[in-house]
């Protein structure tokens, strides 16, 4: 082991001349990173940062709507760890980064006054990790992995629920984070089926089906986001009818609305491609087995598809995360927005944009690499690329 | 078959004559209609009391007139006006919905009817109350466009200024009265523009552009706050010339007197509140009992025993103690939020105009 190691340290080096001089220069110059990176974290004042957690979190919700956040907090970290252990066991290597990455975000967010609170956080975390450990062996893991996913589809029905019950905080006081995680979880939860069927209805055969799922395509393909935006916050409470107050809907879910549609749009063109890579051999199989139209598709032909297009599909999403970004043109503060306007807030913290976006950009960057590492997890699990 | 194809197409050519041919009185018509909506549209100010709140567009990030706080609380010189007009209309200062609004979407927010009362830092400008479906109350702010220099470089006045690099606001006015300074003068000059202040302070930190440009209030606060690190607020000058004039202040949508009304008498009012020494603290000594009738029809209240002078602005008649209440008078708004900033008030155009200013208040009568 030792010596292989030593092996492989004496080929990077002196292998060839080459090898030498790009090992030599990368090492220097992932010191100088390094070095200046960490010059960076300690010579900035944070306090830009540590004065505005709240803000960066949950945004305009006042204070004593801060319980709705924490129990959404607890119900997700209970998900999240015991569908780390139960569906994806992570190896030593990967937990230790999880754990780096959750003290990280602890450092930055803990206040003295919530310090109890991220306690109970991280012991429900690793308490619902070391749950589904212990009984990851027994009979009942199959009930409790039923449980789990029943709990996921109705998560964000959920957190919802907790967000407006007993009187809540109006829709666009939801802000910071939490409202680009929810904004791209509705985007894709409902985008990510609507798509499918746009998918389906344009490869279908039949011509009215077809046009007006191209035509939708094309016209919500056809415009940026940011003119789909403002259309909905100007213009959409024209055409909607006024009863039941509809032409007066929050804008938080006139956002929803787009972001869902230009997912779905998105969405369809990824799964369209897949289902075009299916062999025709398959559907004639499948119709010679005389299979009706709805099985034909659910169990043949989609399964195929969707296999073949999941990194295509995670990079779309990943992509919808980020953009749920622009709605600050809508008046929304999501966490972008509030990176952007905190170094203005106070005399003493102009000119620290760096220290504030920084922090935004490392939020942004934990989702999208864990649902990188969740797509090169479902590919593995399927045998793409090796089948 | 071809007949009817050629008669087909003879149709559609004649029924589409027609309707163009017709388009003109149609046009006439939707005039017509759009007038008739003008006037049938109900008054902002029926509108905010019937809902009961007032939705106010705002900035979120300009220090010292609208910035949010850590708690996700609006502050500043703007925001209190927001406060001042809900607590005139409903003797609550809280009741007041918070839009922050971009530089460029904050037109079209009023327009569309999204917010009821704009109070962004906008410069009131000719084409702006003639385009756009707003109109702009009284001033509450007189700021001007000013120039700030490294005090090394040695620049005394914008002429000597040739084939400078100047920092700028993108989309803002200071960006086109900039043009005109240096286009008028016959200067070379390149432009460097950015979104928000924060990257544009870095440059000018870095040295990537000899000046800074934007509204002089802004200019006051940045230098008294500029890091040590990059030479401090002493390293800097402003010069004296002011590029143009930016009186800022709040709009309402066109044709919308009632609410306009209570707007601008609100700004006006509590310009006349410092005036007759009327603050947060004493108004309701005030109140109880007034100096002289002036003040006794400023606050609405009966003067020794008289009427109480009630000007129908469709709210309460005692809207201006409510406001006074809530804010404190023009010049404990100015102290609270734009003295700490470095901006002087004494001997500036934002003076009361017995101490030879400009802000001045026409009478309660």
């Amino acid at each position: 082991m030792l010596d292989k190691k030593l092996k492989w340290i004496f080929n990077t080096f002196s292998g060839s001349v080459f090898n030498t001089v790009i090992s030599t220069f990368c090492i220097v110059l992932l010191f100088f990173v390094i070095n200046n990176l960490l010059g960076f974290i300690s010579n900035s004042e944070w306090a830009v940062v540590t004065e505005n957690r709240r803000l960066l979190l949950i945004g305009r919700m006042p204070q004593e709507e801060e319980w709705r956040a924490w129990s959404i907090l607890w119900i997700s970290s209970f998900l999240i760890f015991s569908s780390l252990k139960s569906f994806i066991s992570p190896s030593k290597k990967e937990l230790t980064f999880i754990f780096l990455i959750v003290m990280i975000l602890c450092l930055i967010f803990t206040t003295e006054s919530s310090i109890f609170k991220v306690i109970i956080t991280l012991m429900i975390s690793s308490f619902s990790y070391l749950l589904t450990k212990y009984i990851s062996d027994t009979p009942i893991i199959h009930k409790f992995n039923k449980f789990l996913i029943f709990l996921w589809i109705f998560l964000v029905p959920l957190v919802f629920c907790l967000l407006l019950i007993a009187d809540g905080p109006k829709p666009t006081l939801w802000g910071g984070f939490l409202l680009n995680i929810i904004l791209a979880s509705v985007a894709i939860g409902i985008g990510f089926p609507l798509g499918l069927l746009f998918a389906l209805g344009r490869a279908s055969s039949l011509p009215a089906i077809k046009i007006v799922c191209t035509v939708y395509i094309e016209t919500i393909r056809g415009a940026p986001l940011v003119a789909w935006l403002l259309l909905a916050w100007f213009v959409l409470p024209k055409f909607l009818p006024e009863f039941w107050g509809l032409n007066d809907i929050s804008v938080v879910v006139r956002a929803m609305i787009i972001l869902s549609a230009f997912t779905s749009a998105y969405t369809a063109e990824v799964i369209r491609g897949g289902l075009q890579s299916i062999p025709k051999g398959q559907i004639e199989a499948a119709d010679s087995l005389n299979l009706n139209v709805f099985t034909k598709t659910s169990i043949i032909i989609l399964p195929q598809a969707i296999r073949v297009v999941i990194p295509a599909l995670i990079s779309t999403f990943i992509g919808v995360f980020k953009d749920t970004s622009l709605v600050f043109i809508l008046a929304l503060t999501d966490l972008l927005q509030v990176g952007r306007i905190i170094p203005e807030q106070d005399p003493e913290f102009f000119g620290k944009a760096l220290e504030a976006l920084s922090v935004v950009a490392f939020m942004f960057w934990i989702v999208s690499i864990a649902l990188s590492n969740l797509s090169s997890r479902v590919e593995k699990s399927m045998g793409i690329g090796t089948r | 078959m071809r007949k009817s194809k050629l008669f087909l197409l003879f149709l559609s050519v004649m029924s589409l004559t027609l309707i163009l041919a017709c388009s003109s009185e149609t046009e006439v018509k939707e005039v017509v209609k759009e007038v008739e909506v003008m006037i049938e549209r109900p008054s902002t100010l029926k509108t905010v009391q019937d809902r009961g709140t007032l939705k106010c567009g705002v900035n979120d990030n300009l220090t010292g007139f609208g910035v949010l706080t850590s708690s996700g609380a609006f502050e500043g010189f703007d925001i209190d006006y927001c406060k001042a007009v809900a607590a005139a209309i409903f003797g609550d200062a809280s009741k007041v919905e918070y839009v922050p609004l971009t530089a460029s979407a904050r037109f079209e927010a009023l327009g569309s009817g999204e917010i009821d009362l704009l109070i962004r830092n906008t410069t009131w400008t000719a084409s702006r109350d003639r385009d756009l479906a707003n109109d702009f109350t009284a001033t509450t702010f007189y700021d001007g466009q000013g120039m700030m220099v490294y005090a090394d470089s040695g620049y005394q006045t914008i002429e000597d200024m040739e084939g400078a690099t100047v920092c700028v606001l993108q989309g803002t006015t200071t960006e086109l009265n900039l043009d005109d300074r240096f286009m008028s003068a016959g200067l070379k000059y390149t432009p460097l523009t950015f979104e928000t202040n924060d990257p544009l302070q870095a440059a000018f930190e870095e040295k990537r552009c000899d000046g800074w440009t934007t509204d002089k209030s802004g200019l006051a606060s940045k230098r008294a706050e500029f890091p040590a690190s990059a030479g401090g607020p002493d390293s800097l000058v402003v010069l004296a010339e002011t590029l143009s004039k930016e009186p800022l202040g709040p709009l309402t949508r066109d044709n919308d007197s009632k609410f306009y009304d209570v707007v601008q008498w609100v700004v006006f009012g509590l310009i006349q509140a410092e005036e007759s020494g009327i603050t947060s603290s004493n108004v309701a000594a005030m109140a109880a009992s007034p100096k002289d009738p002036g003040m006794a029809r400023l606050l609405g209240v009966p003067y020794s025993g008289g009427e109480v002078s009630d000007f129908q602005f469709g709210v309460d008649p005692t809207f201006i103690q409510h406001a006074i209440k809530a804010v404190g008078n023009y010049g404990e708004i100015y102290e609270k939020h734009l003295t700490p900033l470095g901006l002087t008030r004494a001997g500036s155009l934002n003076a009361l105009w017995t101490d030879g200013g400009l802000v001045y208040a026409p009478p309660f009568r």
